[in-house]
This record gives structure tokens, C-alpha cells and sequence, in this order.
């Protein structure tokens, strides 16, 4: 292993370069990720569950197929964490929730056994906020997720675990989820890539009844520092099987990784500072404004766009509606059996979702599916459209800010993200990329937004961001 | 009264009026004199327009002189049921709360058929806003079947299929939400389509106009298949101001289809959904019908065709169909609920009763249901079963026990068989399969695929001619 690279800050694509070609061995990849999350994990609280035993295992099962010349998988040998909201075998699953603190799951997810099957070395189970709630990883498990760039803060959630893991080089890919910003939150909080598909490109097994609701906003996505990682990671998870939840693209995933080279040129891009009234902090309205000039130079055509699917209110309630009333669904009968183990943030959303009457959510659901029209019709109009990713930045531990640039927000735990659940809602595929710090230090982003099934658009984009504007070398103070 | 044009069809009399054999004058004339004659005692028409059908006429006469081209429906009367829109016409969705509501222009249907150059005779009756499968509303007496005026002629179409049986107009426009197009198609001994959910277009009306579960389609009754083939291919096809969920593709030539042979088709019957209760003279006579598709080729055989046990079919259906009703007409309830029908309040109250988290299963259940249907239809090109458990009642008496088993709700119990296929968003057509001993017509029912209407009406078209229907009239339009 040449000494001037530091294997901690490699993006995954190389290790497993070097893996291949016998420069590193998985063995000593893992221990250096376990020995990471050791002593980072007291401050940051990114994992809820290491598996060193198993996860060395694995790695000296991977080290031998590498020995023995044995066909490796796209991620052979590159230690990952998993987001305690997936199953894996034989390891304690916790939901975030101290109702399952001791919950062992059976199997593993389907994500989870893609990225088993290409050689990956599982070392854990990153932190949550309760079942993914909300976007700030504060549980009743244990401390908060705290952000590497300034322990005092957020992390941003609810893959909080998974983004502070990758932030800190602890891992160079994590594994997350997104159902109203969870990969894009922690991703532009934590200055990393991060990108949730379109939705149904990376399906979850049918499991239950609900899976087969037709309006679903959950997507598991990847949180990397490095734009082909996740391209990688996300070719690995995307695709039907035969055992999908039936909300599922039934088209063979693209090829992410070719698309990293398209560039921009040509491609029409929209930009949107506030999604047509959103609260956003000034300082970050004009760094994203910045950036997405950068496009220009690409040979993007850059035009300010009206992006408004309703009132900054409107657009809000309708995603609550459909998110508390899914909660409810789902988890409704914690609220009757473990009222006193659950978070107060959580059992306001059931609260919430108990009270939803069918009409409302009958409206809700035809008010979704006309902001599908809406982003239907926009995206036949314009290649991408880009948004700051968030309208803050991290803040102190549950400090959500109440007031955005001297506005009141909708809801104080949704006010910093106005920008991510709409497109959990219209389905489109979105990532959040670096674009620097803030004057206070942390992370900023913008989200580049594609047309739904356009999740090549998206890379390209954020590729050629990433040539042009490489955020490579920034890195946390804690870690 | 002349009487040699009221037993002609639609493609007959268009034929006549085109080539200056009659004059569209003397069609509404006639049809005119029969709604005198008949609604009285049968209650078919909520509303005639004797003055604008007769400039109508008179219009269509001239544009035969003038020559020039001429529309499908040229100079045919038709009624349009009391849920549509017709511009200048009272539009009472069978509701006393808007016995004074005036169109102020033609839903899609309308407009379609007013372009292929139809006349427009009058608005039929209806239970109120299409809610049940029988006429009652407050409106007045209810709508009677032709057959035996102290039975119900079905609904929520029964106007229409009244018109249809009596003679008073060759087709009509009707509607089907649940049945509602069936139900008293059969129940009058005539010829109805539900098309696949989106087939036809409506305008977008309000905020649930967007909801992605919908269930109602505009469709014909008719007396021959050749007809509802001719009303059909006039009424589909995506409309730039339609729904979102039209489907975008244009229809398949419905005349064309006629001509389609039947032989090799694979065909299951199932007398009762795996389990409803049905009347077991209806059976009987359902199932020697059902053996006609031996005598034309197919493959006809008995299937276990089962989505769910009868209560939690209709379980499921309730919370969708009056979900939707509560959502859209809510506001009724607390308005006026003086004016509204009992059976209508019992809906809407139910509707306001659902959780969200009643609604957000039903949907999934609905997803369910859609699966077990698709793949039903990819070993199977067309499911048989009775239209209906019963045939017509007595008006206000809905049978509450069948055949011994009590019914999962009273004003549903008859028509196990419809619902589901609006649920799953199939084609559906009732065609005529004999009397009872007490001389009531009945129904067996045509399910087709998904979009797949031409080869429902190539199969109706075979069985009418194997099991010709014209000749029966009901003794009270014998003149």
C-alpha cells in the first residue's frame, strides 16, 4: 500500500481497486473501520450496533476469495455500515426505538443482501431518530447522533449514524434511507454525496400490507464522500427482484456508472432558491446561487425557474398528512402498547396520524398526485432542477430552528428541509453535493433534482460538480 | 304514433338519417311521445328538453340537406344521465339539494356526444349522486323496471336503462362507480360496458379529481352490442382537460372488434366469486349461458376466482367508496341534511367515520386485489359470472338474506359481483342471459382485461348472435 494515501479518506471505488490487486487485504480494511468506530463512536454515536466479530469474519472470508482468485463482487471487500431501519441477520435491529432495543432480526433486508452478495463487509448498525421520524437523529436509545464537523450539532437524520460514519471516515460508503430527505439531511448536514432514487428503483421486499399502499415515499439510497462510490452502491441496490414490494420500477436500473462521464453540456437546468416561498437562510441562498452557476461553465443552460407545487404551508400539510397517517398505519399500536417508551417527536406523529380522517388523506393523496402532474409537466421542460439542499445548516442538538431568515417555518421539525419531501412526494430521484462551509463552519449543499427515472441526469451533473469543485480534501474536525 | 323506428338501433337509425330516410325531427318526436307515455309510470326521465331536442332536430335535419360530414351518432336521441353535465340543462345529480341546479357546460361525455352529432333528449334518473344500485331519491317516485313497474329498474343508470328497454331511446349514456351500469342493465334485460377505469375521461372538477383510485367511468347501455361498440368508440379516448389518470393512448377500434372471432379465447366462470351468496335460480340460468362460450370455441372453464371473503371485499370497497364520497361531499352532511336521502347520509357518515389508517389499508388491500386480478387474466382472456345475485326487487325492499346467507350490507348484497372490477379498474359488460320464472330479466357477466374492451365486445357480439336478445320487450313499450 503506497504510504501517501490514507486509507481511511479512499473512496471505495479504489480500495476495492487495491483489493483486487492485492495492495490492501479486506482484513485490514475492516479493522481499521472498527478500530475507527471505536474510538470516534463515544463522541459521535453513529453506531447503535458493531458487529466486529461477525464483520471480521466476513473480512477473512473476503481475503481468502481475493487468495483463492474467486470472482469479486463490485464492493468485494469494502467495509459498510447499515442503517438500524434494515435487517441483517442475526444482528439486533432496533428501529431507533427503545421498543426494540433487543429486537434481533431473522433475515436480511433485501437491499442488505445485495450489498452482502457483492462481497461487502457489514461492521454495524448506524443510529436513526425513531423509525426514521423525523430529520435530527435525537432517540431514546442513547445520546443524539452528533455532526464530526461540530460535535455540538446535529448530524441531521434520520441516516445520521450513516452520514457521520462516512464523514468521519469510519466507512467509506454507508447504506441509508430517504423518505422525506433522511439521506439528503444528514448528507448536506455532514458535507457529504448522497442521493435518493427514484421512487421504487431500490425496492424493499413485500412484507406486510403496506407495501403495497401505492403511495410510498421510503427509498434506500447511499451516503458516500465521492460521487462514483455512490453510483457504485446504488447500482448494487437499484433493480426489481421477484420478491419486490410491489411499488417497484419494473425496468432494469441504468448504468449509474457510465453516466458519471456525460457531463452537462446542453442539459437545461432550472434553479429554484426557495421552491416558490420556502423560509431559506440568506448565506446559503447565495452559496447554492453561486454554485449553480458552476453549471453554466459546464455548458448547462442556467435559468431561475418557478418550482411551486402550492403554498410553502399547503405543500407541507400535505406531506404530513400522508407521513403521519402511514406512521399510524404502520406503527399505530406502539401508541396503545409502549406509550411510554416511545420519543415525544414520535408519539406526536401517531398522535397526529390517529386523527387523520379518511377524507383528509383521500385529499391529501389526490393533492399528491397532482404535484406529480406538476413535476411531470416541469421535467418536460428543463433536464434538472436545482435547490439548496437545506435552508440552514446543522444546528445545536435539538435546537430545529423555528424561524427561517426571519419567517416562521410550517413545522419545527421540518422547517430546515423544505427542499427534500417534496420530492419524496412527486417520487423524483434527487442527491444533495457538497458545495463548502458556511461561515460557521458546517456544510452546505444543494440538491440536484432529475426527472423521475432520470437518476443518470443526476450523476452526471453531480459529477461534473465534483470535477470542477472537488470537496475531496474537506474534512471534519473530529474525526 | 308511428312505431317502425323504436326498436332500431343506433347504427341503423344514424344510417337512416344520413341517407334521408328519416328525419332526426321525427326520432325525437317519437321518442318524445314515449317518454310521455312511459315516465309517468316509470320515472326514467328526471328532466325532457321536448324544446331544445326539437332545435336540435331541426339543426340535424338541416345539416342532411346541407350535406357535408356527418357525425356517428347523427341525428340519434340520446338521454344523458343526471351525474353529467349538459350546458343549459338542470343537473340534479339525483339529489334534492340541487333540484335547481343549472349546467353551465357539458361534461366530457356530453360534449362527445353532442359532437357526433347525437340529440340530446333529457337528463335520466338516478340515486342520488349515483350512490346505490336502486333509483330511490327525493326527487320523486322512484325509477321503475319496465319488466314489472313494482321493481326496481337497478341504478345508479336506471333512468338510462329505462330509456334504453322501452324504446324511448336506442342507447344511452351511462355511469359506473360500482355497478351502476350493470346492475341495471341487467336488471332491465338489456346491454351495458363499463370500459377500463380512465377509458373515458372526466374534467377535472375539484381537489379529489387527482386522487389515483377512482372508479367510475361514463359508458353505454344499448340494446345492441353493435351500439354500445358505436357509443363507446365516441366517448373514449384522453381529453386535454380530462383527469390525470385517462388513459393517454387512443382507444382500439371498437366496431372492428365486432368482427373479432372468439374461438380458442380462455375463459373461466365462476358462479360466485369464491363464495357470495346467490340466488340459485340466477345461477342456473347464468350458467347455461356461460356454456354458449363452449358452443362459439373457447375454453371454458369453472375457476376459483376468490379475492377475498364477501365481507372483506365489500369491507374494503366501503372505505374507498365512501372515503371518496365523504371527501368530495362531506360538506352535505352538515348543509343539508334535511334534504339528502337516507341511504346517502348512511354513506357519507360512514365516510366521515374512516381513520386515515382505514383508508391507507384499504389502499393497500386495493393494490392486493389489483395483483390477484392481473395475474387471474394472464392464464385467462375473459372471466364469466352472473351480473347480479338477484334480479330486480321490489322498489325499497333489498334482499338482506340470499339464497339463506345473510348479505354484507343491504344495498349492496345484490351486486357482489360489480364492485370488484370497478375496484380493480377491468372492462365489464352485462349481456342478457334469460328470465326467471317470474319474467325478470338477468344478467351474465363479461369481465375482460385491463384496457381490453374490443375483446369484451367481440365476445358480447358472439354471444348475441348465439343467443339473440332483440325480440324481447317488456309488454308495457309494447306499442
Amino acid at each position: 500500500m503506497p504510504d501517501t494515501i490514507a486509507l481511511e479518506w479512499t473512496p471505495a471505488h479504489q480500495l476495492r481497486e487495491m483489493v483486487v490487486n492485492k495492495q490492501v487485504s479486506p482484513v485490514e480494511l475492516t479493522e481499521l473501520a472498527l478500530s475507527r468506530a471505536s474510538s470516534l463512536n463515544p463522541k459521535l454515536n453513529a453506531f447503535l450496533t458493531l458487529i466486529p466479530e461477525m464483520a471480521m469474519d466476513d473480512a477473512k472470508a473476503a481475503e481468502q476469495a481475493v487468495m483463492d482468485g474467486k470472482p469479486l463482487g463490485a464492493l468485494h471487500g469494502i467495509p459498510i455500515s447499515i442503517k438500524d431501519l434494515e435487517a441483517v441477520k442475526d444482528v439486533r435491529q432496533t428501529n431507533g426505538s427503545l421498543v426494540y432495543k433487543d429486537n434481533v432480526a431473522t433475515a436480511d433486508a433485501l437491499p442488505v443482501q445485495r450489498i452482502r452478495e457483492v462481497g461487502a463487509i457489514i461492521i454495524g448498525k448506524t443510529n436513526t431518530s425513531e423509525f426514521g421520524h423525523i430529520g435530527t437523529n435525537e432517540n431514546r436509545l442513547g445520546d443524539a447522533c452528533r455532526n464530526p464537523w461540530n460535535a455540538e450539532y446535529t448530524s441531521g437524520a434520520s441516516s445520521g449514524g450513516a452520514a457521520a460514519s462516512v464523514a468521519a471516515g469510519i466507512t467509506s460508503i454507508s447504506q441509508g434511507s430517504d423518505g422525506g430527505g433522511s439521506v439528503r439531511i444528514p448528507g448536506a448536514m455532514c458535507g457529504l454525496f448522497g442521493i435518493k432514487a427514484s421512487q421504487g428503483r431500490v425496492p424493499r421486499r413485500d412484507e406486510n400490507l403496506n407495501n403495497w399502499h401505492p403511495i410510498s415515499f421510503s427509498n434506500v439510497g447511499p451516503l458516500t464522500r465521492d460521487v462514483r462510490d455512490a453510483a457504485m452502491l446504488l447500482q448494487v441496490i437499484a433493480g426489481p427482484a421477484d420478491d419486490s414490494e410491489p411499488v417497484v420500477i419494473n425496468e432494469p436500473a441504468p448504468d449509474f456508472i457510465a453516466a458519471l462521464s456525460a457531463g452537462v453540456s446542453g442539459k437545461r437546468i432550472a434553479w429554484s432558491p426557495d421552491l416558490g416561498g420556502s423560509p431559506v437562510d440568506p448565506e446559503i441562498k447565495n452559496a447554492a446561487e453561486k454554485a449553480v452557476r458552476a453549471f453554466e461553465a459546464l455548458g448547462a443552460t442556467v435559468e431561475v425557474a418557478e418550482y411551486k407545487l402550492g403554498d410553502y404551508e399547503d405543500v407541507f400539510n400535505t406531506f404530513e398528512a400522508a407521513w403521519r397517517a402511514r406512521s399510524y398505519a404502520t406503527n399505530g399500536h406502539l401508541l396503545e402498547n409502549h406509550r411510554d417508551k416511545l420519543t415525544d417527536y414520535f408519539t406526536q406523529g401517531l398522535e397526529g396520524g390517529k386523527v387523520i380522517t379518511g377524507a383528509e388523506l383521500w385529499r391529501a393523496e389526490a393533492q399528491i398526485n397532482r404535484y406529480r402532474r406538476y413535476a411531470s409537466d416541469f421535467f418536460s421542460k428543463y433536464d434538472l432542477l436545482i435547490t439548496p439542499s437545506l435552508a440552514t445548516t446543522a444546528f445545536p442538538i435539538n435546537q430545529h430552528p423555528e424561524s427561517v431568515d426571519g419567517r416562521s417555518v410550517a413545522h419545527k421539525y421540518w422547517g430546515f428541509t423544505p427542499f427534500t419531501y417534496p420530492f419524496n412526494m412527486t417520487g423524483n430521484p434527487a442527491a444533495t453535493v457538497p458545495i463548502g462551509l458556511a461561515a460557521n463552519g458546517l456544510p452546505m449543499g444543494i440538491q440536484v433534482v432529475g426527472a423521475f427515472g432520470d437518476e443518470p441526469g443526476v450523476f452526471a451533473a453531480s459529477a461534473a460538480f465534483e470535477a470542477s469543485h472537488p470537496w475531496a480534501d474537506l474534512k471534519p474536525p473530529v474525526s | 304514433m308511428s312505431t317502425k323506428n323504436t326498436w332500431k338501433s343506433a347504427f341503423e337509425l344514424a344510417a337512416m338519417v344520413k341517407s334521408g330516410d328519416v328525419s332526426p325531427v321525427e326520432l325525437v318526436e317519437d321518442s318524445l311521445r314515449r317518454i310521455e307515455q312511459l315516465n309517468p309510470q316509470l320515472n326514467a326521465f328526471l328532466h325532457v328538453d321536448a324544446d331544445g331536442a326539437m332545435r336540435a332536430a331541426r339543426d340535424a335535419e338541416q345539416a342532411v340537406a346541407a350535406g357535408g360530414d356527418l357525425g356517428p351518432l347523427h341525428g340519434v336521441p340520446v338521454p344523458i344521465k343526471d351525474v353529467e353535465e349538459v350546458e343549459e340543462l338542470p343537473f340534479t345529480s339525483g339529489s334534492l339539494v340541487y333540484k335547481d341546479r343549472i349546467a353551465t357546460f357539458d361534461g366530457i361525455a356530453a360534449r362527445r356526444i353532442r359532437a357526433a352529432g347525437a340529440v340530446i333528449i333529457g337528463k335520466t334518473n338516478t340515486s342520488e349522486f349515483g350512490q346505490i344500485g336502486t333509483n330511490e331519491n327525493r326527487l320523486g317516485d322512484a325509477c321503475r323496471n319496465p319488466w314489472n313497474p313494482e321493481m326496481t329498474s337497478g341504478a345508479s343508470s336506471g333512468g338510462a336503462a329505462v330509456s334504453v328497454s322501452t324504446g324511448i331511446s336506442s342507447i344511452a349514456h351511462g355511469g359506473d362507480g360500482g355497478g351502476s351500469i350493470r346492475i341495471p342493465a341487467s336488471m332491465c334485460g338489456i346491454y351495458g360496458i363499463k370500459p377500463s377505469q380512465g377509458r373515458i375521461p372526466k374534467l377535472i372538477m375539484d381537489s379529489s379529481s387527482a386522487h389515483p383510485v377512482k372508479f367510475a367511468q361514463s359508458g353505454p347501455l344499448t340494446r345492441t352490442v353493435q351500439d354500445a361498440a358505436l357509443l363507446l368508440g365516441v366517448l373514449a379516448g384522453p381529453a386535454d382537460d380530462g383527469e390525470q389518470d385517462a388513459i393517454q393512448t387512443d382507444p382500439p377500434d371498437f366496431m372492428a372488434a365486432l368482427d373479432q372471432d372468439v374461438s380458442g379465447l380462455r375463459v373461466g366462470w365462476s358462479p360466485d366469486l369464491g363464495g357470495v351468496a346467490v340466488d340459485p335460480e340466477v345461477k342456473q340460468i347464468t350458467e347455461t349461458a356461460a356454456k354458449t362460450f363452449e358452443d362459439l370455441g373457447c375454453n371454458v372453464e369453472t375457476v376459483n376466482f376468490r379475492l377475498g371473503s364477501p365481507e372483506e371485499v365489500y369491507d374494503t370497497f366501503d372505505v374507498l367508496y365512501n372515503s371518496r364520497m365523504y371527501a368530495v361531499n362531506g360538506q352535505l352532511l352538515e348543509n343539508h341534511r334535511d334534504q339528502l336521502t337516507d341511504y346517502f347520509t348512511e354513506g357519507l357518515e360512514n365516510g366521515r367515520s374512516f381513520t386515515s389508517a382505514d383508508l391507507w389499508h384499504a389502499m393497500s388491500q386495493l393494490e392486493i386485489y389489483r395483483a390477484y386480478v392481473r395475474e387471474y387474466f394472464s392464464q385467462y382472456d375473459i372471466l364469466l359470472t352472473p351480473t347480479l345475485a338477484t334480479p330486480a326487487f321490489t322498489v325499497g325492499e333489498h334482499p338482506e338474506v340470499i339464497n339463506g346467507e345473510a348479505v354484507p350490507h343491504r344495498h349492496w348484497g345484490f351486486t357482489p359481483f360489480t364492485y370488484p372490477f370497478n375496484m380493480a379498474g377491468n372492462t365489464a359488460a352485462s349481456v342478457p342471459a334469460g328470465f326467471t320464472k317470474s319474467g325478470l330479466p338477468v344478467g351474465l357477466h363479461i369481465v375482460g382485461r385491463y384496457r381490453a374492451e374490443a375483446t369484451v365486445l367481440s365476445a358480447s357480439a358472439r354471444y348475441e348472435e348465439a343467443r339473440p336478445w332483440a325480440g324481447q320487450i317488456p309488454d308495457i313499450a309494447k306499442f
